[in-house]
């Protein structure tokens, strides 16, 4: 009986020391450990472990733990006063992590060091790392949204047409007019019982999808101090109407059911992987779903021009440090690493999205057996893409709110749930109703 | 006396043991439930965004919860959902019925339908949003195909079908229809499931002579049914229906998080899912504490109210 005692009191106290020994900061060859926060996909967990080797190699007095889990554990982990040294987060967390000072402003870092340039780094994707102007995270990787097309489908509909109504592939000079012609002729009933066997493009009411055609037709979600969504204005309305006509009346699209919000895109990849939909507009992630898993040709190209902006949406993250750690240079150094060229050129093959390092996303677009011909799209669309500036989620149910009544367009039998008009002045109201509340429980934006 | 002296030691050893060999489970109880109970209760009563410091506000998370529209919406879908619980029970009864016959091969009918119950969660629903895909699911062809058998009786005789044609819904996809369709799901899964090995224990252990003596008596087989088997079985179907209940509140987190998002519309966010946004999507910890507070008090008045009624119904022996 003794024995049993004393052994359940030794198992507590390992169990306690052990705990402790995980929030010691140096290990025991006097190295200084630093906790690195990143996804638990294994890909990335191989890849990290392999980061981390190279690290500290280079970095003899430093020891890198690797955490790995989903952002709700990192910030259960912020939360509980152990928050990792340095971690990966969507640029979306960024403003609520700044606001309430649990990771560090990062620009003296960069004034101080003389071999770290942000010039090295996309505008987008340092924008998005930025909260009211000052930067508080280091790029890392992400997407723009482009145009994934099949090429089999367009040559298909050729071989069928005389030469004058032939369609040539997507590229940078085609209009909304272009890719709605070419979505309508390719959206075909092949066995001709009625129904739809393909389509020609996807368009997605998600939140991430249709800011992208507001924006080129000269509209704003939000306006820039963030007090009032403009979605009500003639510009947002007729954007919204475009996609409603490409859903509506071309039926060049899937509807939803096909296209679930959050799960839209895995879907469409889908349908894109099975020759049932010849454009897709995607981000590179979605190569994911079809990556050497086609026996067709396929490419990219830019979006549609719209009619007054040439833009699209960016989507992305990179590397925060925590206001808590006890070795801020150390950080800095872990994750300057993490974004350096060396670092992310071993992420090529890993996400398919783009390092946002300059000159790695050309070697990972041009120097790639695998990528289609025009990969390097997503390197020159980077050039005038943005990022998401209206998605203030601390909003609540108002935001979920507001972003399903545009989805709600997509809805219905034989006709829509909400007009664009209703869609867009809905969603206006509840957006404006929930920035009321929010700014005033936090005293401005 | 001399004699009780060491009994009573031995018995003070004895429970001294056995305390300190529930101390584990007592302290994990009083650490990681306990606290983190008691802990939800004060938050219900400060907002708290996680970060900063809890505020105190008092019962102002509950009053604004009582004015929340669309709190109250996503109870009518937990409920709306949980009308699948006496479908379920009715069904899982019936197969257990069906599985309890003397038959060869029976084990193996048992394994299959227990089957969906064990597979992953993610994979099946996975599988379940093709299946119910609008335009290409296998769901939607099968009604296609019903109708085109269907349609040439009533073309002979005039009868007007045209409205049919377009009976294939849009499943997950349509707020009128996304509902069932996670019913649906759910069915297929539950029916063959705990409940349906709870009925087989149960139905082992009404006793033959009560079947035998009623045969002797002429009842029919539905008599059999309705007068030995329901009222033998009801403490069990009173224990899958209180248990059906409280799961049925605490239930829609998964399907919402994996086929949905909650949409369309809200349609499939249950009460779970909106604590689960407003605590982790939306850092409103202090007000998704209160949420769950008040469905807890909402399954304690059910289950106490079961409790009563389960009284007139259940039978014991």
């Amino acid at each position: 009986m003794k024995v049993a005692v004393w052994l359940l009191i030794a198992v507590m106290l390992m169990g306690m020391a052990y705990s402790f020994s995980t929030c010691r900061s140096e290990d025991s060859g006097g190295r200084t450990v630093l906790v690195l926060f990143d996804s638990d996909d294994p890909d990335y967990n191989r890849m990290n472990r392999e980061r981390i080797a190279i690290f500290e190699s280079e970095n003899p007095d430093i020891k890198v733990k690797l955490v790995t889990g989903d952002p709700g554990k990192y910030l259960t982990m912020v939360t509980g006063n152990v928050a990792p040294d340095v971690a990966y987060a969507a640029y979306q967390s960024l403003a609520y992590y700044a606001k309430r000072k649990a990771i560090r402003s990062l620009e003296k870092f960069v004034e101080d060091d003389k071999e770290f340039n942000l010039e090295d780094f996309f505008p987008a994707a340092v924008k998005s790392m930025r909260y009211r102007g000052e930067l508080y995270g280091l790029p890392d990787s992400g997407s723009p949204v482009a145009l994934i097309y099949n090429k089999g489908m367009f040559d298909r509909y050729n071989a069928g047409v005389p030469p004058d109504q032939r369609l040539t592939y997507p590229s940078g000079d085609w209009t909304w007019a272009d890719f709605r012609h070419a979505a309508r002729v390719l959206t075909r009933d092949t066995d001709g019982d009625g129904r739809t066997d393909e389509y020609g493009c996807s368009i997605s009411l998600s939140y991430n999808r249709y800011p992208i055609y507001v924006w080129q037709n000269g509209g704003e979600v939000i306006n820039a101090e963030k007090t009032r969504s403009l979605m009500d204005s003639k510009a947002a309305i007729e954007a919204i109407r475009w996609i409603y006509e490409i859903l509506w009346v071309d039926k060049s699209s899937p509807r939803a059911g096909t296209q679930i919000e959050g799960a839209g895109e895995q879907n469409t990849g889908d349908y894109f992987k099975e020759e049932r939909l010849a454009m897709l507009m995607s981000t590179r992630w979605a190569y994911l779903s079809f990556w050497g898993k086609t026996n067709f040709e396929w490419d990219v190209a830019p979006l549609p021009r719209g009619p007054v902006r040439n833009t699209t949406i960016f989507i992305g993250g990179g590397w925060l440090i925590s206001k808590q750690t006890r070795h801020p240079e150390k950080a800095w150094r872990l994750a300057k690493f993490l974004v350096s060229e060396k670092a992310s050129e071993m992420s090529m093959d890993i996400g398919r999205a783009l390092a946002v390092n300059r000159a790695v996303a050309e070697k990972m677009t041009t120097d790639n057996p695998n990528a289609p011909p025009n990969d390097h799209i997503w390197v020159e669309t980077m050039a005038h893409c943005r990022p998401k500036d209206f998605d203030i989620r601390e909003m609540g149910r108002f935001f979920r709110n507001a972003v399903d009544e545009i989805s709600l367009i997509s809805q219905g039998r034989t006709a829509p749930l909400r007009t664009p008009e209703q869609a867009c002045r809905n969603f206006t109201r509840i957006f404006n109703e929930g920035l009321d509340i929010l700014w005033e429980e936090e005293g401005g934006p | 006396m001399k004699d009780k002296k060491p009994i009573a030691t031995w018995r003070r050893r004895a429970a001294l043991a056995g305390y300190l060999f529930i101390l584990p489970n007592v302290l994990g109880f009083l650490i990681f439930t306990s606290l983190p109970v008691l802990a939800s209760l004060l938050l219900s009563l400060c907002k708290w965004d996680l970060l900063s410091d809890p505020e105190w506000v008092g019962l102002k998370n509950f009053g604004v919860l009582i004015r929340d529209t669309d709190f109250w919406k996503y109870v009518g879908n937990t409920l709306f959902l949980m009308m699948a619980i006496p479908v379920s029970i009715i069904l899982s009864l019936f197969l257990a019925v069906v599985l309890n016959q003397k038959l060869r091969g029976m084990v193996l009918f048992r394994a299959l339908f227990f089957l969906p119950s064990i597979t992953a969660g993610i994979g099946t629903m996975l599988l379940w949003m093709w299946l119910l895909n609008p335009e290409f699911g296998v769901i939607n062809e099968v009604l296609r195909n019903i109708y085109e058998v269907l349609a040439w009786l009533p073309e002979k005789v005039g009868w007007q079908w045209a409205a049919w044609k377009d009976i294939h819904p849009r499943w997950l996809g349509d707020q009128n229809w996304s509902k069932p369709a996670l019913i649906m799901m759910g069915l297929w899964g539950s029916m063959g499931g705990m409940n349906m090995i709870l009925y087989l224990a149960a139905l082992q252990g009404v006793p033959p002579e009560l079947y035998e003596a009623a045969k002797m008596d002429g009842a029919g087989a539905w008599q059999r049914f309705w007068k030995i088997t329901w009222p033998m079985v009801s403490p069990t179907t009173f224990f899958i229906f209180v248990m059906g209940i409280i799961g049925g509140f605490q239930a829609g987190f998964q399907s919402a998080h994996i086929m949905t998002n909650g949409g369309p519309a809200g349609s499939t966010t249950t009460i779970s899912y909106y604590i689960y946004n407003n605590a982790y999507q939306w850092f409103k910890m202090g007000y998704a504490a209160s949420i769950a507070w008040f469905l807890f008090l909402i399954v304690l008045a059910l289950t106490l109210f079961n409790w009563r009624v389960s009284q007139k119904l259940v039978h014991y022996g």
